[in-house]
């Protein structure tokens, strides 16, 4: 159901949202007055007015403290996440950067072991089996980077909706100029969010168990590494019948 | 003549082992970012196997795998899906959509070479001969 938006319709009713202290503060006084009269003078149609504008001004007094109440929690609010929206872009820009850096690294090191091949063949005349098989192994230890990639792809993604929600969040309440321009920061970050990583691949919950294990097993020493054996359902053929 | 793969991912440095393990088998390697230009390069040259990803921008993998599949000439062309999606439902769905294999990353270099070469009708040690495949 849509929500019915409330506008101050009239002069009074703005008067005493914009500025209830002072309403309160004149409708007192205006109350306080009309007893007077009425105190001085006998005048019976005193007692009307004065009465109106008390509930008005306990009305406007109520409004003060709730406004009061409001400010001070949007102000711990700012307080306790101020901090978090401060770190968040840089937190992200460093989670890219060690991404980017990893990629570069691991792609130097495809070069390296490309031209390392052709060197061993050239001298040796012939394929080295022994040498393209332990190529092969250390390559394939390579494909750390990626998972790694994916993971930091999808933390950089919580943690810029993280930030985000949270800067609507507290867009809704009154900010100082100081959490302003965070927030403003994040949004910019959130636009450039693409950056070196891809973050438009999301990681399945079971096969990011499945990949972590292999992966943290495989950045470990090679000499305490176990003999792996392939895990069950890690490789199917569908349709060996299937040929060119 | 050496046979031709088609390595669509990504990710570069996953193209790269993907291409250096197959090259060392032997094969030619044509590369594609995606499953978009996975098939470009399908319209540009014959390919003998096509080794895919899932989740890639611009077009994944199982809707390239039914689109290769959509196209007379490559029918019968072995896919291999490498991705790191394990799930029963996932191959599920490679398997309906035309996938010839499976496997799970990371991968095993020499697994990958004799998946290819069992798809390719080819002996096991043809990475191993003098020759390759």
């Amino acid at each position: 159901m849509p929500m019915r938006e409330t506008r101050p319709e009239t002069i009074v009713q703005r008067a005493i949202l914009a500025r209830p202290r002072l309403v309160a503060l004149a409708l007192a006084g205006a109350g306080g007055a009309a007893v007077a009269l009425w105190a001085l003078y006998r005048w019976p149609a005193g007692l009307l007015p004065a009465a109106v504008a008390g509930i008005v001004a306990l009305a406007c007094w109520i409004e003060c403290h709730r406004a009061s109440r409001v400010t001070a929690q949007a102000g711990e609010w700012q307080r306790l996440l101020s901090p978090y929206l401060q770190d968040l872009p840089a937190l992200v820009s460093q989670l890219r950067e060690s991404a980017s850096y990893i990629e570069g690294a691991v792609l130097e090191a495809c070069d390296g072991f490309d031209g390392i091949g052709a060197k061993a063949r050239e001298a040796a005349g012939a394929p080295r089996p022994d040498l393209e098989g332990e190529i092969l192994r250390v390559v394939a230890a390579l494909q750390f980077q990626d998972m790694v990639s994916q993971r930091i792809a999808r933390a950089v993604d919580t943690l810029t909706d993280l930030g985000n929600d949270l800067g609507a969040c507290l867009k809704q309440m009154p900010l100082d100029p100081e959490a302003q321009a965070k927030m403003e920061a994040f949004q910019a970050l959130r636009r450039g969010r693409v950056g070196a990583i891809d973050p438009k691949r999301p990681v399945a919950a079971g096969a990011t168990g499945a990949t972590g294990s292999t992966s943290s097993a495989r950045l470990g020493g090679a000499a305490e590494r176990p003999p792996r054996s392939e895990p069950k359902g890690r490789m199917e053929i569908f349709q060996p019948e299937v040929g060119s | 003549m050496s046979k031709t793969a088609l390595v669509v991912d990504d990710s570069t440095t996953m193209r790269r082992m993907i291409g250096f393990t197959l090259r060392e088998a032997g094969f030619e390697i044509v590369e594609g970012a995606d499953g978009a230009q996975g098939l470009c390069q399908l319209d540009a040259r014959g390919v003998d196997i096509i080794v895919t990803d899932v989740h890639m921008p611009v077009m994944d993998g199982l809707t390239m795998v039914e689109a290769v599949r959509r196209r007379p000439d490559h029918r019968f062309t072995p896919i291999l899906i490498l991705t790191t999606e394990g799930g029963e439902e996932m191959k599920r769905r490679g398997k309906e959509a035309g996938a010839s294999g499976w496997i799970v990353k990371p991968f095993n270099p020499v697994q990958l070479q004799e998946v290819v070469c069992r798809l390719l009708r080819l002996p096991a040690d043809a990475s191993r001969e003098p020759n390759g495949v």
